[in-house]
């Protein structure tokens, strides 16, 4: 039961996440009865499905054992959640051009070699085009740019 | 013979004047563009641009609707093979093959058989509505709740076989779909589950958020490292590269026929509908086919098949639209909604009251469905070009398209975290080998198969014998057990085949 086994790990995350929504959805939500079926019912019983999914894949010793967990990709996975974060924190208090420059150059930088200067081109760039799309055709309410304080 | 003459003759009267045409155009055209934009799919683009259509003429407001319903549609079909995208949850079913194809230089043909390919499945759905919109009204009348659960349960039966993994961790994948499409409120109790405490949740995830996040982050995140310095597909893109070989139009032709027919069923059943239709002609082409182990590789009939049954199901969803007057999908809702403004009202009586409204609609459909084929097609060689941008300009493209197109579902940032949340998901699932697209048929058809199960279960007072004595539902259910044992057996002989570890001596 290596740590790294991929097989063994989805198995766990399987039943993981079955076993915790069975548990959170037996506790919080009525089940009814089979004439009157309750909100809990289908959660739990898709809860329970799983639970048993992933059963076979943390107990089974054929083949497939063996085969370890991918590379995780630190430095791309953090520079796309962190882009899209300041996207999100950007927006409404300052508007689409500090949003959207922040997402471009966030995310940018989570491939070697990046290049700022690449990276302004493609900020402005993107920045007319969105706004072209999302506040000119569309009219999204969103502010161009703005200073809350 | 007569009255079918007559009745093409007043619609084309009113399809073809300068206006209906110009709009038509305008709708296709703006469509497209919008479909192509990760985070944009139908719904959104009809929300967003159905207020242009108040001060036009109905038929030329109801074609301009149609003609976004459709260039959305094909947009989402050029960003999931162009981009790995799906735009529409039923784009999942090609995501996979689609973008196969495209890394391997075969986009061009794949967009251009599946513009023929849809266009074929529309016509034959506006054949279909010609012909026999009250036989098919009819028909669609006998499902009721029992039918309903089986065919749902069919098609995730079908999903979950049709990824190329193991069949249990695809049903595994299916019930955390559908978990998560039961997050919300509950309509029957009044109950908002799984929410913890956000309100922002009330109305359930948006499915654009679970195709974005778990789609698209995860697969930019594993591409950016990759792709650095390169594209997408960085051989040259000729003009011949576009042209599919003979091969290709044998293989598409089939998968289209069957593409065609699965789709207008699909979709004349209201609360079915292009989804449904792709995933289960994935389903028949893949055990159809010669050779089934190039399914998930960049296998032709795996992106014109579902692509072909998408569109017939779209177009014959209008069907149950116009002669019950029951929408099949959010999408007809506003088209729906859109018709009554202009004092249409669809139903049994709109045929014969207001004839050349109905036929005018037929052959703008017919109209709509031409000029998209031939809109497209010249613009393949662009849109394929999409893909010799660098990567590192086009990632942070795609995920400022992505984010924006959140953010206008509700002009709220909380949409945008949630990709943030389901895109570590994504990313986990992706490093656990566990497949997204069960997952998001599971979400779209998971809250439709609960309120199925409720009310069959309501209706029979909590007998479950409901399910096996209607033939229709038996049939399904049988159906359904078939293909899991099936399944189970199929990948147990896989495990046994593959080479058993040695011992190093």
């Amino acid at each position: 039961m290596w740590l790294r086994d991929r097989e063994w790990l989805s198995g766990c995350f399987i039943t993981g996440v079955g076993v915790a929504v069975t548990l959170y959805c037996l506790a919080n939500y009525p089940l009814g009865t089979f004439d009157d079926v309750g909100p809990g019912m289908f959660p739990v019983i898709m809860g329970a499905f799983m639970c048993v999914c992933g059963l076979p894949s943390i107990f089974s010793t054929h083949s497939e054992r063996g085969a370890t967990l991918s590379k995780i990709e630190l430095r791309p996975l953090a520079a796309v959640l962190a882009g899209i974060s300041a996207c999100a924190l950007f927006i409404q208090p300052f508007g689409l051009i500090p949003a959207s420059t922040a997402l471009v150059f966030i995310t940018g930088m989570g491939r070697k070699g990046f290049d700022l200067l690449h990276l302004a081109f493609l900020s402005a760039a993107l920045a007319i085009f969105t706004s072209v799309i999302f506040i000119g055709l569309l009219k999204v309410p969103m502010e161009l740019l703005t200073w809350p304080f | 013979m007569d009255t079918v003459i007559t009745n093409l003759t007043i619609g084309l009267e009113s399809a073809l004047t300068p206006e209906t045409l110009l709009f038509c155009f305008i709708g296709v055209f703006l469509g497209t563009l919008l479909g192509v934009l990760p985070g944009i799919g139908s719904l959104i683009s009809l929300s967003l641009l159905f207020p242009f259509t108040f001060h036009l003429s109905p038929t030329s407001a109801i074609v301009m609707l149609a003609g976004i319903y459709y260039g959305t549609a094909y947009g989402g079909s050029i960003a999931s093979i162009l981009l790995g995208l799906p735009g529409t949850p039923a784009n999942v079913a090609v995501v996979e093959d689609g973008y196969a194809m495209a890394r391997k230089g075969r986009a061009g043909i794949a967009l251009f058989l599946t513009a023929i390919g849809s266009f074929i499945g529309g016509s034959v759905g506006i054949i279909l509505m010609m012909v026999a919109s009250p036989a098919i009204a009819g028909i669609a009348l006998k499902f009721a709740a029992p039918e309903y659960f089986g065919l749902m349960l069919l098609g995730l039966v079908a999903a979950s076989t049709m990824s190329s993994g193991p069949p249990v961790k695809a049903l595994a994948m299916v019930a955390f779909g559908i978990i998560l499409g039961l997050v919300g409120l509950d309509t029957n109790s009044g109950t908002a589950r799984l929410i913890f405490n956000n309100l922002e949740l009330y109305d359930g995830i948006s499915v654009v958020i679970i195709a974005m996040g778990l789609f698209g982050i995860a697969e930019i995140v594993g591409s950016i490292s990759r792709l650095s310095s390169t594209s997408v597909f960085s051989g040259r893109i000729t003009f011949r590269s576009m042209i599919p070989t003979r091969q290709d139009w044998r293989r598409s032709a089939g998968a289209i026929a069957r593409g065609a027919g699965i789709g207008s069923f699909f979709g004349t059943l209201p609360g079915t509908g292009g989804a449904i239709a792709a995933f289960m002609s994935h389903l028949v082409e893949r055990r159809v086919s010669k050779n089934p182990e190039e399914f998930g590789d960049g296998a032709i009939e795996g992106v014109v098949g579902p692509e072909t049954a998408n569109n017939a199901a779209d177009q014959t969803a209008f069907i149950p639209t116009m002669t019950l007057g029951i929408p099949g999908s959010a999408s007809m809702a506003i088209i729906l909604g859109v018709l009554i403004i202009h004092g249409i009202t669809p139903g049994p009586r709109l045929v014969s009251e207001h004839p050349e409204v109905f036929w005018g609609l037929v052959m703008s459909f017919w109209i709509g469905n031409l000029m998209l084929l031939v809109l497209n097609i010249p613009l393949i060689g662009l849109w394929v070009r999409l893909l010799s941008v660098p990567y590192k300009f086009l990632y942070p493209s795609v995920l400022l398209c992505c984010c924006l197109g959140v953010y206008s579902l509700n002009s709220s940032t909380f949409e945008i975290w949630m990709i943030v949340l389901l895109g570590m998901l994504g990313y986990v699932l992706r490093l656990l080998e566990l497949q997204a697209a069960p997952l998001i048929l599971g979400f779209v058809l998971g809250p439709l198969m609960e309120e199925h199960f409720r009310r069959a279960l309501l209706v029979s007072r909590g007998s479950f014998k409901i399910f096996v004595e209607r033939p229709i539902s038996a049939g399904l259910l049988a159906l359904c057990a078939i293909l899991l044992i099936f399944a189970l057996l199929q990948s147990r002989r896989r495990k046994r085949e593959l080479p058993q570890p040695t011992l190093k001596l």
